[in-house]
């Protein structure tokens, strides 16, 4: 690979915070993960949710995913290993769907008749497939943010970048109030406007993270495209300027 | 098994039935297997006390990371000093195998209850929640997580039903499939695990929460919350299912207890609660409010002299609260408000801008129904006072009720400022609000409610100029033992402070039925002790069975049976030279078969000069009825306690140690001065059929009764 991924945009006071939110991005990529089943439950969720969105059925969605775990705990990511997690999960779901509803059709069972597919809309690039990844990219990213502030108290990065994310117009003090009134944080107003510059920004490179871990390539260009490519590439341009 | 002169040459890779030795551990037996390692039984030849010594596994010891980490958080956890955390008292390696040695706990893991398939009382969930939460946050305040949750790893002690937390911070996996394993088998379990820990993503002290409410769901429900029949499954309906409400599977289950557990349940750490202490205080907030609901107050027979008191605890193995008025106020104690819903998942489903935008999700806040009855306001009592009553509870042992008198008056100068009249709707006029704090050499606490505010109605507030004496009691089966100032707060309805009168109460520790670990105990199988019993029929005594007979027959013209006295000499040891730093002691006797099936009542006497040093219990001269004090005033001997015991349906038979003495009468003789041989008579105070039998040292040594005493900390 040509070149890293890195976080030029980080020109704070507290730098040493964010280059140690920086680690993130020399994390392993998919490819390198030692347990293959382990590493693609982190995903599981919008695998589930894309499944019952092209099965229409929850039990049959459990039962492709059961399959897709018990192959990966046996086999490993196999030959497949290569390019974006994101694509070799679709095609992983889709080869699960497949076979069982090969499997249903040769059944005189009720799902037999009933299951109707349009398989165009299995493909990598499928816009739901590609706004269930996104969701969980920001899920895995929020549930990492909030994990540190709950290691430190002192500095509630996730609750100032929730919030305010929640109340964009409102000032710092009227956000103080109504985080130190709705919920056991206790920030001023001072607090949100020293900090808030630097949530956004840590909350920008979880999230990068995020991404150059479910990708074979650490280059820039990669990450890039893959932030456009599911629609993250405006708001983490907004969210590494603060 | 035989000892080995070079114990250090042992390795601890060989099965446990070869080993004989490990350091200076002597292994006794097998105690179980983990999935880590065994789990022995052993003796610490050093410090001549039997541990739990739990030895790690090849397959893990030999990942030196996996080593290391076992050590470390080993020896983290070792200076977690808590009740309902196991102690461990030394962790080593030898020959490349970690181990650790542990305090040998009695009763069983909560894998055996569990596993009946059957809901368990409110009251006893709620009670072992307490202290297991109590256990998790002395460990999350020094930042050890456990990672295991579950009922294996839960020990309920007996007799005094505690719950410790077994196994801190031993799971050493950072994913719930094992990497090492090409199977994929499990680290963990699975049905315990928390979505972080099924992500295999870092877990922090609110993983343990999750599995503790997979712990409570079972204890409430019978089953598991989202049972699984394979692994993928069971990761499946981890990370994706919601489970049913424990109200739902179970309809006894309060509402306010199933949100608690529905909350625990809570697939984002942030919607659990944030930290066991504040569990802790939702758990007893639930207890409270289960309480207030129940009309049922349990009635716990409370005697003159707390500290003289002498109790038997329920059989081994009973669990506390299954059945009788427990279970019966269960289905009393759903409260009126309910929690919508459990909390609310933050997965995000769009773009970052409406991601961002979208309000934080947090868990439902209870909401109180508006109230029925007439507002009191808290200036309408200014002229309602509260003072003392000389009768009231100065010394109460522990997980009794405490129980005081207070004086209300009402210095109403008029009618028109009577609280009745200016509250002419309200139900309840005011109400008293008991807070106990702690300050003793402890340290000086925060103060706490022990039960629910004693309502007044109307009917209880005196008439102007007049006062009315008002009983306030409470349980003190939460409070520790120790010296508390109790505060007697007079408050309006919605509990603002009006008035308050301070008292001192001192919870002493229940021999009964708390742990014996600091004890030594001394049987009567120790050289020179001795064990008999004499009748008064009889020109022999009886030495040299099996049991002990002890009697007070019912007197029945054509049936004449004699009366039946024990005698039991201990020979103190060490304990002789050092009588002055007993701090408590215990006569405990174990019922053997075939005696008398029902209440009884002993009585212990001093006899050890009355007898000498030297008394023999067999043989030509052994002593007899009238060659003891049981031709004499017996009653004249130094009173050392009763027991009053219930062995109904032979509960107690073969229940070692099961029947306990104590009180400051044998603390006090035990104290003395009277040289290494003590020697007490044990005699039946109440008339019954059949004798009572105790294990005698010729029945069983290690069941022969006994004194335990404890020094001074």
């Amino acid at each position: 690979m040509s070149s890293t991924w890195s976080d030029n945009a980080d020109h704070t006071t507290a730098g040493a915070e964010v280059d140690a939110a920086n680690l993130s991005l020399q994390t392993s990529p998919w490819t390198e993960a030692h347990n293959a089943a382990g590493f693609v439950l982190r995903y599981l969720i919008p695998m589930r949710e894309q499944l019952i969105h092209g099965l229409g059925s929850e039990p049959l969605a459990d039962e492709c995913l059961k399959r897709i775990i018990s192959h990966l705990v046996a086999e490993g990511f196999g030959s497949h290993a290569r390019g974006r997690l994101r694509d070799f999960l679709m095609r992983a779901i889709r080869s699960a769907a497949k076979t069982l509803v090969a499997e249903q059709a040769g059944t005189s069972g009720p799902l037999a008749q009933s299951l109707q597919v349009d398989w165009s809309q299995w493909t990598v690039d499928a816009q739901s497939w590609r706004d269930q990844w996104r969701a969980a990219v920001l899920a895995r990213a929020w549930r990492t943010l909030e994990r540190r502030e709950h290691q430190d108290r002192s500095t509630p990065l996730y609750s100032i970048l929730r919030w305010s994310s929640a109340y964009p117009r409102e000032t710092p003090t009227m956000l103080a109030i109504r985080i130190n009134t709705e919920s056991d944080v206790n920030v001023d107003a001072e607090m949100i406007a020293r900090l808030l510059p630097l949530a956004r920004r840590r909350f920008a490179q979880i999230l990068l993270g995020e991404i150059v871990e479910t990708l074979d390539d650490k280059d820039a260009a990669a990450v890039e495209a893959e932030l456009a490519a599911i629609g993250l590439a405006d708001a983490v341009a907004k969210l590494r300027n603060g | 098994m035989a000892s080995d002169p070079n114990p250090a040459a042992h390795s601890a890779e060989e099965p446990a039935g070869e080993l004989g030795w490990l350091g200076h551990y002597r292994v006794l037996g097998k105690l179980g297997r983990g999935g880590m390692g065994h789990v022995l039984r052993a003796e610490d030849v050093r410090l001549k006390r039997q541990v739990a010594l739990k030895v790690m596994n090849k397959r893990f010891s030999s990942r030196p990371d996996s080593r290391q980490r076992f050590l470390d958080e080993a020896r983290a956890v070792a200076a977690v000093h808590h009740d309902n955390v196991v102690t461990i008292f030394e962790v080593g390696e030898t020959g490349g195998i970690p181990f650790m040695a542990m305090e040998l706990l009695h009763g069983s893991t909560l894998q055996s209850w569990v596993a009946e398939g059957k809901p368990q009382p409110t009251e006893w969930i709620l009670k072992t929640a307490a202290q297991l939460v109590s256990g998790l946050a002395a460990a999350h305040e020094r930042g050890i997580i456990h990672r295991d949750i579950k009922p294996g790893n839960i020990w309920i002690q007996e007799p005094s039903g505690r719950a410790k937390v077994l196994d801190f911070g031993l799971a050493l996996a950072a994913g719930p499939i094992d990497p090492a394993d090409a199977r994929g088998s499990v680290i963990g379990t699975p049905g315990y695990l928390s979505p972080e820990q099924a992500r295999g993503e870092p877990l922090d002290d609110r993983s343990d929460l999750y599995s503790l409410g997979v712990v409570l769901y079972q204890l409430a429900c019978g089953r598991l919350p989202l049972p699984a029949a394979t692994l993928p499954e069971q990761l499946i309906r981890i990370l994706a299912h919601q489970p049913p409400r424990p109200d739902e599977v179970n309809p006894a289950v309060p509402t306010a207890l199933a949100d608690l557990i529905m909350r625990l349940l809570s697939k984002e750490p942030r919607d659990r609660y944030r930290s066991a202490t504040v569990l802790a205080e939702a758990i007893r907030q639930v207890a409270v409010d289960l309480q207030q609901q129940s009309q049922a107050v349990a009635r716990i027979v409370v005697e003159s002299e707390p500290s003289a008191k002498l109790r038997v605890p329920a059989k081994l193995g009973g669990r506390a609260g299954q059945g009788g008025a427990a279970d019966q106020r269960r289905t009393t104690v759903k409260p009126a408000w309910a929690v919508g819903g459990g909390a609310v998942a933050l997965l995000l489903v769009g773009g970052v801008a409406w991601a961002l935008r979208q309000e934080p999700s947090r868990p439902p806040e209870p909401v109180q129904p508006p109230a029925a009855v007439a507002t009191v306001l808290a200036r309408t009592l200014d002229v309602l006072r509260l003072s003392d009553i000389p009768a009231a509870t100065s010394e109460v042992t522990a997980g009794e009720q405490a129980r005081f008198k207070v004086a209300l008056a009402n210095r109403a100068a008029a009618a028109e400022h009577d609280p009745r009249v200016l509250n002419p709707g309200a139900r309840v006029i005011a109400q008293i609000a008991t807070l106990v704090r702690r300050v003793d050499a402890a340290g000086r606490g925060l103060p706490s409610s022990p039960g629910f505010p004693r309502k007044l109605p109307p009917a209880m507030i005196p008439a102007p100029g007049q006062s009315q004496v008002i009983d306030v009691d409470f349980l003190t089966a939460t409070l520790e033992p120790g010296e508390y100032e109790v505060e007697f707060q007079l408050q309006s309805p919605s509990g603002t402070r009006v008035g308050s009168l301070t008292s001192v109460l001192a919870i002493h520790e229940n021999l009964a039925v708390t742990d014996l670990i600091e004890f030594d105990r001394v049987r009567t199988e120790r050289r020179g002790g001795a064990d008999t019993y004499v009748a008064a029929d009889a020109d022999t005594g009886f030495g040299a069975g099996p049991h002990l007979q002890i009697h007070q027959p019912v007197k029945k013209a054509d049936q004449p049976a004699p009366a039946k006295h024990a005698y039991l000499r201990f020979a103190l040891g060490p304990w002789a030279t050092r009588r002055d730093t007993i701090d408590r002691t215990l006569l405990l006797l174990t019922l053997d078969t075939g005696g008398h099936q029902g209440k009884a009542t002993l009585t212990a006497y001093g006899v050890t000069r009355l007898m000498g040093p030297d008394w023999a219990e067999k043989g030509e001269d052994g002593i007899n009825w009238m060659t003891s004090p049981s031709a004499g005033e017996i009653e004249s001997y130094p009173f050392l306690g009763r027991v009053e015991l219930d062995n109904s349906g032979g509960q107690l038979e073969r229940q070692i140690d099961a029947v306990r003495l104590f009180g400051r009468g044998l603390d006090d003789y035990l104290r003395a001065d009277q040289g290494e041989f003590i020697t007490i008579l044990l005699v039946q105070t109440n008339t019954t059929d059949r004798p009572l039998r105790v294990v005698s040292r010729e029945g069983n040594a290690d069941e022969s009764p006994a004194v335990a005493l404890r020094a001074e900390p």
